[in-house]
């Protein structure tokens, strides 16, 4: 009967259960938006690192070199290959892989091509696998090996531009190599990610520098620690080495998104203490207007416990009607974003805009709906008009009947 | 007696000032009576109708209704002694205006845990006796004032209470309207046996009395 009369009040005074609910709505839709935002770029950030199975990348970032057939990216310089060894030596560390990124031009267009270590398969921008759909699925052919030279995997786009098959001959500005296995690197934002791997030492002669590397993907171990490593890094590499970590890459795309977690969570955290103030307040001077009728429910024996209750049921109530829309508008307003934002790990990686195939380096933002933030902004919506209802029944049960029923 | 008033005082406080609404007053009424307590405005009659019926409490002095003593129950308690014992009706017929006529009838039972089919039953049945079932769907706002203390009666009955306190009932209907009120309290008293007392200053409803008390000051005067 309670929950009857509750729904009964709700629909008739719509206009004042609507002027409760706005804040409780406003502060949901928009704790959901930035914490669903915040979470998906953070996720995102961690993508490019994760899938190369590395938790630091180290570089160095220089000005670009004059053009050539076969040309370093326009912001990397060279770090000797012998700084790989130097890096597994560390105790903190588990597993290194370097690689080396280039552009070789073919008629005035740059083809993606980046040496790695056939050897290492667990770290760096490919990661070979016979997975179906997954990164980087072998969909034709094999993976380099060991003993290869002028041997090529090729992307599947770019294997379909160049109409390349197993055993196709794939010029690189002077080279000719073979192409030895097609894989699938998907569209995700990968570090060093190109249209066509070759192994490491080939790649070396190629691009005529000594042993050289431009990228180098290093895994921790489950101890190691981060600081340490970078701090050893840059004794040996030099200053102007970058070493970049998760941290980093979500500093970084957070910052064009302009959400980072801190500034995610103080937003909610100061909307909700907002919304509760102002809930609150309108709770109570609803039951200041309601005074005749408190005192009409007390006349006729209704206990302060019977008004309490009615009241906390019509602020839990509202709290859980205004979470339930704040978490509908918060998920579209965080698809919304999400599905036109552009985001990018450009400095990582540099791919430039006239290659064959597309850029690997857009991050793609991708929309999820999370059962526990949605149970935790109902549980606030609920908590708001708890502690609404609880100080409200509290000025009514305060009120005397007789003086009550004297209030117009 | 049902009714038994020792030494009662009421005061207030209005700024600096203490006024005393209701002074030293000792009374008794009896089971079934139908008394008038008349009175010029802001001769306390209200005041003394919110003590009897436990919407507020004696400055000093008992009040026993039916052998309970208000002035030792707390706000739980007379919550309580106003659900079993008390009809109020009230002269701006205090109806929840967001309720219909059967949901105002049946307020003083919401907290009460009645199935709904004894609840419907029960207040559809004090409709009837007020002639008021056709329009049981109808908002107080939409209802006369007649009409409505009609409604505030049989709100007032729903409990089956023994002890019926009318404040100036009459006091916002014509004649004729008001001495249709004045008619189902007298056979409510009559024909149930329910103790009534209402406060008036309205001369033609002492004739229908048994008994008037008349208040002066917060005093009996007669």
């Amino acid at each position: 009967m309670l929950f009857s009369l509750v729904w009964k009040e709700f629909t008739r005074r719509k206009s004042r259960a609507l002027l409760s609910m706005v804040g409780i709505i406003f502060s949901i839709t928009l704790l959901v938006a930035v914490i669903s935002i915040s979470k998906e770029v953070q996720e995102v950030a961690r993508k490019p690192l994760e899938s190369a199975g590395a938790d630091m990348l180290v570089q160095k970032h220089g000005e670009p070199c004059a053009f050539s057939i076969i040309k370093l990216p326009a912001n990397l310089n060279p770090m000797p290959a012998e700084a790989i060894e130097m890096i597994e030596s560390y105790e903190d560390v588990s597993l290194v892989a370097g690689v080396l990124e280039f552009q070789a031009f073919e008629g005035g267009v740059p083809t993606i091509v980046t040496g790695l270590d056939p050897e290492k398969t667990e770290i760096g921008p490919i990661k070979p696998t016979t997975e179906k759909g997954a990164c980087c699925e072998i969909i034709q052919g094999r993976y380099l090996e060991k003993d290869d030279t002028y041997a090529a995997v090729v992307s599947e786009s770019f294997a379909s531009d160049k109409n390349l098959t197993i055993g196709s001959k794939l010029n690189l500005a002077d080279y000719t190599f073979t192409t030895v296995g097609i894989i699938n690197t998907g569209r995700m934002a990968r570090i060093a990610g190109a249209e066509v791997f070759i192994p490491l030492s080939t790649a070396q002669i190629m691009v005529d520098k000594g042993k050289i590397v431009d990228s180098i993907f290093i895994k921790l171990k489950s101890t190691g620690d981060p600081k340490k490593v970078e701090k050893s890094i840059i004794a040996y590499l030099g200053e102007d080495t970058v070493v970049t970590t998760s941290a980093d890459m979500l500093q970084q795309v957070a910052g064009q998104s302009t959400l980072t977690q801190n500034m995610a969570s103080g937003i909610s955290i100061i909307v909700v203490l907002m919304v509760m103030f102002l809930v609150s307040r309108s709770a109570l001077a609803s039951v200041t207007e309601r005074t005749r009728e408190i005192g009409i429910m007390k006349a006729v024996g209704w206990t302060d416990r019977n008004v309490a209750d009615l009241i906390v049921t019509e602020y839990i109530l509202q709290g859980l009607i205004g979470g339930g829309v704040g978490c509908a508008l918060g998920s579209l307003t965080s698809y919304l974003y999400l599905m036109n934002s552009n985001l990018s790990i450009q400095s990582l990686s540099s791919y430039p805009a006239c290659a064959s195939s597309s850029l690997p380096t857009e991050l793609t933002l991708s929309f999820h709906v999370s059962p526990l933030l949605i149970l935790i902004a109902l549980g606030i919506s609920a908590g708001i008009g708890v502690l609404a209802g609880y100080l409200a029944s509290r000025r009514a049960a305060r009120k005397q009947p007789a003086e009550a029923l004297r209030s117009t | 007696m049902f009714v038994n008033l020792e030494k009662v005082t009421k005061t207030y406080r209005k700024g600096e000032n203490e006024i005393a609404a209701v002074k030293d007053l000792s009374f008794e009424i009896e089971r079934g009576a139908f008394l008038c307590i008349a009175g010029v405005s802001g001769s306390g009659k209200s005041t003394l109708l919110g003590l009897i019926g436990g919407l507020d409490k004696p400055t000093s002095g008992n009040i026993i209704i039916d052998g309970v003593n208000l002035s030792a129950l707390d706000s739980d308690g007379l919550a309580f002694f106003r659900r079993e014992k008390v009809g109020f009706i009230f002269q701006t017929f205090n109806l929840m205006p967001t309720f219909t006529v059967f949901e105002n009838v049946m307020l003083p039972l919401m907290p009460i845990k009645f199935t709904k089919a004894k609840v419907e039953e029960r207040v559809a049945s004090l409709l009837e006796k007020v002639e008021m079932l056709e329009r049981r769907g109808h908002f107080p706002g939409e209802l006369s004032g007649g009409e409505q203390q009609r409604v505030a009666i049989a709100r007032a009955l729903v409990n089956s209470p023994p002890l019926l306190l009318a404040d100036e009932p009459t006091g916002q209907l014509d004649t004729k309207t008001g001495e249709r009120i004045v008619n189902l309290l007298k056979e409510l008293n009559q024909q149930e046996g329910i103790t009534v007392i209402i406060a008036t200053h309205d001369p033609k409803l002492f004739s229908k009395a048994k008994d008037v008390v008349t208040l002066e000051d917060g005093r009996i005067k007669n």
